[in-house]
């Protein structure tokens, strides 16, 4: 412009000065660059440990969205949800946070939080709308973990939650669940943790957790029972109802309590075995919840002995006979009849010392002579129990263990030798002849009518020959009579005795009077004894 | 040394200036003393560190999420493009598109278009100068439109506050996003289009 107009005045130059060659923009991406590698490194620093749980469904559960969480704080997010190679299991990836890196242990347990509506609590119902999120505990573990097995259902008993963890054995579930409510005085105490089939699928166990501060009172007798459900009863006084509570009667529930009796009452240790009783009356009577079965074989005839008829023990009822059989061992042609009894256990009171198992105990007992014997209830009806007897002379022998269940060495029965002597005595009455007997009767009395009539003659001579001596005899009796008055007065010695004598006599023959009274009604006192009772 | 006339911005007078000032010299009014530009200052420098500065804030403006929506209890954070994802599968595809243009094409474009007007610049290109200016002219006006994300993520903070029931949070992704709108659009006003025609004129 300015070379081409000439004619325009000249333009002042510009003054020029020194500046720098970088501009102070050069700042910002400095900053931005800055504050970008910050943010890696400490996405880098604070990135957690990946943890791997397997469960046996995802459902709810999505990858990069669902949650783990500790007590509703968010904790790790899950990463990835695959299938386990052999499809049988899911397997979830989670980031979890660093923070709770050092709470990931042995002893950490993962579970999936949904919905779940029961009778008894109505929980996560958050989840209904937010979809499910898995719920973590850390536990009191000491070994750290990265891999863990989930669990199908929230655990019972979550770290920080104190209190005991008891056994519970029935021989049906009835409506127990995890999560039944144990109550104490119709408080709800605790919970059933968990419940499974006894090995030898004879029964079930439940385990149950009594909250912190209510453990103190399961003691060592404590009872417990099913309350499931309600009792009704209808009679004069109206309808009854009893139930624990009304939760207890949709969802079952578990009661105990502790009764008054013999046993010293102490709090029961963790981990204690209790029975479950199926209802409260069933605690009451009921206390023995064990049996030892053992077998016995007896070498003679069991007449008498029936399935129910009890097995005694120093004359304490300790179980009952199950069921009797005829075997025939074709090797040694010999009949056998084993008897099937049951010992109860636990009604033998145990003092000192820890209980040692049902097995050590009859081995050491029949080792110092323990023996099984059948023995009479009952003489006339034949009635025959079992007897557990000690018999120090008895010969040394061991439980056999080859049948199903241990076979207990025997001795015979005092029955049998009873019932032969008994048979002796009857065989010897047999051989009485008892019509040679009357026919000896006959001759006897005609023996005596004669012997009557002799006596005539004798009183005849006695008249002719005897009585003018009889005066003087008389006279001489007189002075004689006259002395023995003296010797025989009321105040003599000889009387004083001789009334002695005579009540003895009198109560001699009361004695022998009641006596017959007696076996006219009772028999069989002649071969048994009086009766003490009466 | 061939000049050219300045004005200067204060006092406006007419001044002679050379034509093609040393990169170290700065030129002032010689009447009032004002500094005198005959092009935009830095304008090449200033582009270029913007926009560095905006491509790295880029990165966790789209990958951390811009929002935390939480709905009875459940808390869902999402990003610039899993919103989008979220309302092109729910069926509101124009609204997923209007989100993507506006949020994710626009910057990444306009990014794109100042790289390519420096590259140019710098290698005194004098192909199509016009089309040039032209891209350059667009660029700055549809920049600010990346902003409507930025608004919608604060209007919804401001109104869905419903205390436990439903609740929208800002998540740290609209601030980089937001860092990334204002750089761009300074490093377009950092950019001198007669740049582009200097070269051209010279030869």
């Amino acid at each position: 412009m300015s070379e081409d107009s000439g004619s325009t005045p000249d333009y002042p130059a510009a003054e020029v000065r020194r500046k720098s060659r970088f501009s102070l923009v050069w700042i910002v991406p400095i900053i931005a660059v800055f504050v970008g590698v910050l943010m890696a490194v400490q996405a880098i620093v604070t990135k957690g440990p990946l943890v791997t749980i397997t469960f046996s469904t995802a459902t709810g559960l999505i990858a990069g969205k669902t949650e783990v969480r500790y007590k509703d704080v968010m904790v790790g997010l899950i990463e990835t949800i695959h299938l386990s190679d052999d499809l049988s299991t899911v397997i979830v990836e989670a980031r979890m946070d660093s923070s709770i890196k050092p709470y990931l242990l042995n002893t950490t347990q993962f579970w999936i939080e949904t919905a779940r509506i029961s009778a008894g609590e109505i929980s996560g119902l958050g989840t209904l709308f937010s979809g499910a999120f898995i719920a973590m505990d850390p536990g009191n573990g000491k070994e750290a973990r990265s891999t863990f097995k989930g669990r199908n259902s929230p655990p019972v008993v979550t770290t920080g939650l104190s209190g005991r963890l008891f056994t519970l054995e029935a021989e049906n579930l009835g409506s127990i669940t995890v999560r039944t409510p144990v109550y104490y005085r119709q408080i709800k105490v605790g919970e059933v943790v968990s419940y499974q089939l006894r090995d030898d699928g004879k029964g079930v166990s439940a385990q149950i957790f009594i909250n912190t501060p209510y453990e103190k009172f399961v003691k060592t007798s404590s009872r417990f029972w099913n309350v499931s459900g309600f009792d009704l009863k209808l009679d004069a006084k109206g309808v009854q109802i009893n139930t624990e509570s009304l939760t207890s009667i949709f969802y079952g529930g578990i009661a105990f309590e502790t009764p008054v009796g013999f046993e010293t009452e102490s709090v029961a240790e963790a981990g204690t075995l209790f029975p479950l009783f199926r209802n409260y009356e069933k605690s009451k009577e009921e206390r023995f919840y064990n049996r030892d079965y053992y077998f016995a074989h007896f070498p003679h005839s069991i007449r008498g002995l029936e399935p129910g008829a009890s097995v005694e023990f120093l004359g304490f009822k300790v179980g009952e006979v199950v069921d009797m059989k005829l075997e025939l061992d074709v090797d040694q042609v010999q009949f056998l009849t084993p008897v099937l009894f049951y010992v109860e256990p636990e009604r033998v009171n145990v003092r000192g010392g820890n209980m040692v198992n049902g097995k050590e105990l009859m081995e050491t007992m029949v080792e110092r002579g323990l023996r099984v014997q059948l023995k009479s209830v009952n003489l006339l009806t034949g009635q025959l129990y079992i007897d557990l007897v000690f018999d120090k002379t008895a010969a040394k022998k061991e439980i056999s263990y080859d049948l199903s269940h241990p076979l207990l060495p025997t001795i015979s029965s005092d029955v049998e030798a009873l019932t032969s002597s008994v048979r002796t005595i009857l065989d010897g009455l047999k051989k009485v002849e008892f019509e040679r007997l009357g026919a000896d009767l006959e001759t006897s009395l005609s023996l005596l009518n004669s012997n009557l009539k002799k006596t005539d003659q004798l009183f005849a001579n006695l008249n002719s020959q005897t009585t003018p001596q009889l005066g003087e005899a008389l006279q001489d009796l007189r002075t004689t009579m006259d002395a023995v008055r003296i010797s025989l007065g009321p105040e003599s010695d000889l009387n004083h005795d001789a009334r002695v004598a005579l009540s003895e006599i009198s109560e001699a023959s009361r004695s022998i009077r009641l006596l017959m009274n007696y076996l006219s009604v009772h028999p069989e006192a002649l071969l048994r004894g009086k009766d003490q009772s009466e | 040394m061939s000049r050219t006339l300045a004005l200067c911005h204060i006092c406006r007078l007419s001044t002679a200036v050379p034509i093609r000032g040393e990169s170290d010299s700065a030129l002032f009014c010689p009447r009032c003393g004002t500094g005198l530009h005959r092009r935009k200052p830095y304008s090449f420098q200033r582009t270029v560190a913007l926009l560095i500065a905006s491509l790295v804030l880029y990165l966790p403006a789209n990958f951390l999420p811009i929002t935390k929506t939480s709905y009875l209890g459940g808390v869902q954070s999402d990003t610039i493009m899993s919103g989008v994802i979220y309302f092109a599968q729910t069926g509101s595809w124009h609204i997923a598109l209007i989100i993507f243009v506006a949020s994710i094409l626009v910057p990444a474009v306009k990014i794109l278009v100042l790289i390519y007007l420096l590259l140019s610049v710098h290698q005194s290109s004098s192909n199509r100068a016009v089309d040039r200016t032209r891209l350059y002219r667009i660029t700055r006006s549809i920049g600010r439109w990346s902003m409507v994300d930025v608004f919608v993520v604060a209007i919804l903070v401001a109104l869905v506050q419903l205390g436990p029931i439903a609740g929208v949070e800002a998540g740290p992704g609209v601030l980089y996003f937001g860092g990334v709108v204002v750089l761009t659009m300074f490093a377009a006003e950092a950019f001198d289009p007669r740049l582009i025609w200097d070269r051209k004129e010279d030869v």
